[in-house]
């Protein structure tokens, strides 16, 4: 069982919830652009994500008018020399138990946004 | 008057200041309105100037409509603490725009950023390369460069290095 702080193996699945409202975040293909991987200086280089064996696909999208879902194996996260850690209960999301977040991301390198975003898959069934 | 001129070079220097005769190159003109223009002067001059106001592609205005749409959002666009998109950002990121229309190269896809910045995304079936460019409120640009879904490269640049990408995009 993950306890808060742990590395999150290789073959978990990662959830990014993504704002879709005016599709500003996704191209025509479908495909993400990588603002959407961009983390913001008040998130000190961490991405929060949800672990998908650990919730379900609706409470991960919270609201599919605004968001779309998209999906990313834990290991592209190491592959690219991130690393991601079990955050259950953030402040942010005090009830979000499956809470994790991607860290490392250097603050002068664009690329892994840009890989993690040419990489995710969308996940269509959010009901 | 000789009417060789390449207008595409010299739009493209628009980035750099008024354009530099000695960039006109041997292009012809196939336009019955510049042919126009340059049977009433002997001004060379004149029809840089011409160039330098060249129209964008009905492509690029599309994406320039967009990019001003950027502006129009607001603090918190993207319900998770999203920054506005500055005026000097937009304007950059369409003369970027218009610096590759001229290259008759599209910019297929932009996007706001959460901290103010703005992404744009081109690409070349051909090469199969893809360029990034990632234009901050901070007047930094960056690149990034894609082969298929390989990174290859990233680096900061400015209007000077606009050929060049277009160059790489080509796969020369």
């Amino acid at each position: 069982m993950l306890q808060k702080g742990d590395r999150i193996p290789e073959n978990d699945v990662l959830l990014r919830r993504v704002w879709a409202n005016d599709k500003r975040y996704i191209k025509p293909d479908g495909k993400l652009s990588s603002r959407a991987f961009a983390p913001r200086p008040k998130d000190e280089g961490k991405l929060s994500v949800d672990i998908e064996r650990l919730t379900t696909y609706k409470r991960a999208v919270k609201d599919e008018k605004k968001f779309l879902l998209y999906q990313i194996r834990a290991v592209a996260v190491y592959d690219i020399e991130l690393d991601c850690i079990f955050d259950p209960y953030p402040a942010e999301d005090p009830a979000n138990d499956a809470h994790a977040l991607i860290i490392g991301f250097p603050p002068d390198d664009e690329s892994k946004p840009a890989i993690l975003a040419r990489t995710a898959q969308r996940v269509t069934n959010t009901q | 008057m000789n009417n060789l001129l390449d207008i595409s070079t010299a739009h493209g220097r628009e980035l750099r200041g008024y354009p530099n005769m000695n960039d006109a190159r041997t292009t012809p003109y196939t336009s019955k309105a510049q042919e126009g223009l340059l049977a009433n002067t002997t001004s060379v001059s004149v029809v840089l100037h011409y160039a330098y106001k060249r129209p964008v592609s009905i492509q690029a205005r599309r994406v320039i409509d967009s990019l001003k749409e950027f502006g129009a959002l607001p603090e918190n666009w993207d319900s998770y603490g999203a920054v506005r998109i500055g005026e000097g950002v937009i304007e950059d990121a369409i003369r970027v725009v218009k610096a590759f229309d001229a290259l008759q190269q599209e910019v297929y896809f932009v996007a706001p950023g959460p901290n103010g910045e703005i992404s744009l995304e081109l690409e070349n079936s051909i090469s199969n390369r893809s360029l990034e460019i990632l234009i901050y409120p901070d007047n930094k640009w960056k690149y990034l460069r894609f082969e298929a879904k390989d990174f290859v490269a990233q680096g900061n640049m400015t209007t000077h290095d606009i050929r060049s990408h277009q160059d790489w995009l080509q796969g020369r």
